[in-house]
């Protein structure tokens, strides 16, 4: 890697930097269009500068991922009692469904499609790497679904991925060969992602 | 006057600030005392004249993201200033500008021999082939190679940086590992050119997603493209890339 990045390294060099300010309000996307270019124009040329951006960039993004982690930490305590509290739920629940007959049979739906992926659904997939999708990403994985034909994704309320979306895998220049096999059982969408040659 | 001191003062004794501080030095300097010596290199530097670099700030970006591209501008000043001024033996700079090149990249950047040869090649301070290279570098193995901190460049991995938690596929770098080492210049340079030759915008791209491990998300929010958008630029710059390697012979895709 670091090889790569000397190899594309900014080559030249320049005078006139753009101050702190300006490359902050670049990162954050305060800049107006003739500025912005400008900063962009320089970083193909100012080593020192581009350096300034990236580890910033990088900082920033680090920083964003250790506070999502520390936001999902719980304690073992917690855990215990999270995990009480949803064994007594479950029993409740369960125990009053079980006395509404064809309730779960209703909701178990056996279905298998296959659709061409789109931008859209494409967006989905490199929001991040989960296999497992729940609340509000697999809600709109569901309306997707619904509006290409698969009706029966209204129930979908989990998704779970048989594999990550790899973009950069070699695609045909001719043939949008790119699809996704859809199984929905009990509420869960089973998605395939079909990427061939 | 004081009322600005006082506000400029408070930034810097807000713990966040200050972690966002150790982290920068951190992430540069592991967990080497060139970290601490940054740390405390950088709150000088914020705290001169009346905290004049603090007061440049606008207000028209976060604060935190202000105070990220101060204090890694500063840590790049700190390196600077630390190893900028180290001397060369006086038997490699005898040898020419390819071999004080190769030393610094050798001795105190920690690239192996191959990779300088490829790097001084694409630099265009050598043109011969890596046989006759390792020939003309047997001068250089005279030459102690300092293994000693102070000797040691920005980019010594002994510095125990953490490991790149961005781990992605890099089609280029896999690329490059494939190739024997001819071809392997050979598709370097033709990267290189490829790269140099595009506009400000893709060639920023590209090094932030193939040169630093950034994801197409982040970098193409810095441009402002939305994620699809900024996806479909790096598809259509790798197939770019693809096009004039394939067009020179390299077809190890």
């Amino acid at each position: 890697m670091k090889k790569l990045k000397k190899i594309l390294e900014p080559k030249g060099s320049s005078k006139a930097h753009p101050s702190e300010d300006m490359l902050a309000r670049f990162i954050d996307g305060k800049l107006g269009i003739k500025d912005r270019s400008e900063v962009i124009e320089h970083l193909a040329v100012c080593s020192v500068c581009y350096e300034v951006v990236q580890h910033s960039l990088g900082d920033i993004d680090e920083e964003r991922r250790r506070t999502r982690r520390v936001l999902f930490r719980v304690s073992p305590n917690r855990r215990i009692f999270a995990l009480a509290a949803s064994l007594v739920f479950f029993l409740l629940v369960s125990s009053g469904l079980w006395y509404k007959i064809g309730y779960l049979d209703q909701k178990r739906i056996d279905i298998v499609a296959e659709i061409a992926i789109d931008d859209e659904m494409r967006e989905l997939f490199l929001e991040d790497q989960s296999l497992v999708w729940q609340g509000e990403k697999a809600e709109r994985f569901a309306e997707l679904l619904v509006k290409r034909g698969v009706k029966a994704a209204t129930d979908v309320d989990m998704v779970r991925l048989a594999g990550i979306y790899d973009p950069y895998r070699a695609k045909s220049l001719t043939k949008n060969m790119e699809t996704v096999k859809i199984t929905i059982e009990n509420g869960m969408a089973f998605v395939e992602i079909v990427q061939d040659n | 006057m004081v009322v600005m001191d006082l506000r400029e003062a408070s930034i810097l004794t807000d713990e966040k600030n200050l972690q966002q501080l150790e982290a920068v030095c951190r992430n540069r300097f592991g967990r080497s005392p060139e970290a601490d010596e940054c740390y405390l290199y950088i709150l000088d530097k914020c705290q001169e004249d009346d905290f004049r670099r603090l007061r440049l700030f606008s207000g028209k970006s976060s604060l935190k993201t202000y105070l990220y591209t101060l204090f890694n501008n500063l840590a790049a000043d700190f390196m600077r200033s630390r190893y900028g001024r180290r001397r060369l033996p006086k038997l490699v700079s005898d040898l020419g500008a390819w071999a004080e090149a190769v030393y610094k990249l050798v001795c105190w950047q920690k690239y192996s021999y191959e990779d300088a040869w490829e790097i001084v090649s694409l630099k265009d301070l050598y043109d011969k082939p890596f046989n006759h290279f390792l020939d003309d570098i047997e001068e250089l193995n005279r030459v102690p190679c300092p293994e000693h901190l102070s000797f040691v460049s920005t980019d010594y991995e002994d510095y125990q940086e953490p490991a790149d938690s961005r781990s992605r596929s890099n089609p280029l770098e896999a690329l490059l590992r494939r190739l024997d080492l001819e071809r392997r210049l050979q598709a370097a340079r033709i990267i290189k050119n490829h790269t140099a030759a595009l506009p400000p915008e893709d060639q920023l791209l590209i090094r932030l997603v193939y040169g630093d491990n950034h994801s197409i998300g982040a970098a193409g929010r810095l441009l402002g493209f939305y994620p699809v958008r900024a996806q479909r630029r790096m598809k259509k710059l790798l197939v770019g890339i693809r096009e004039a390697l394939l067009a020179e012979g390299i077809r190890e895709w």
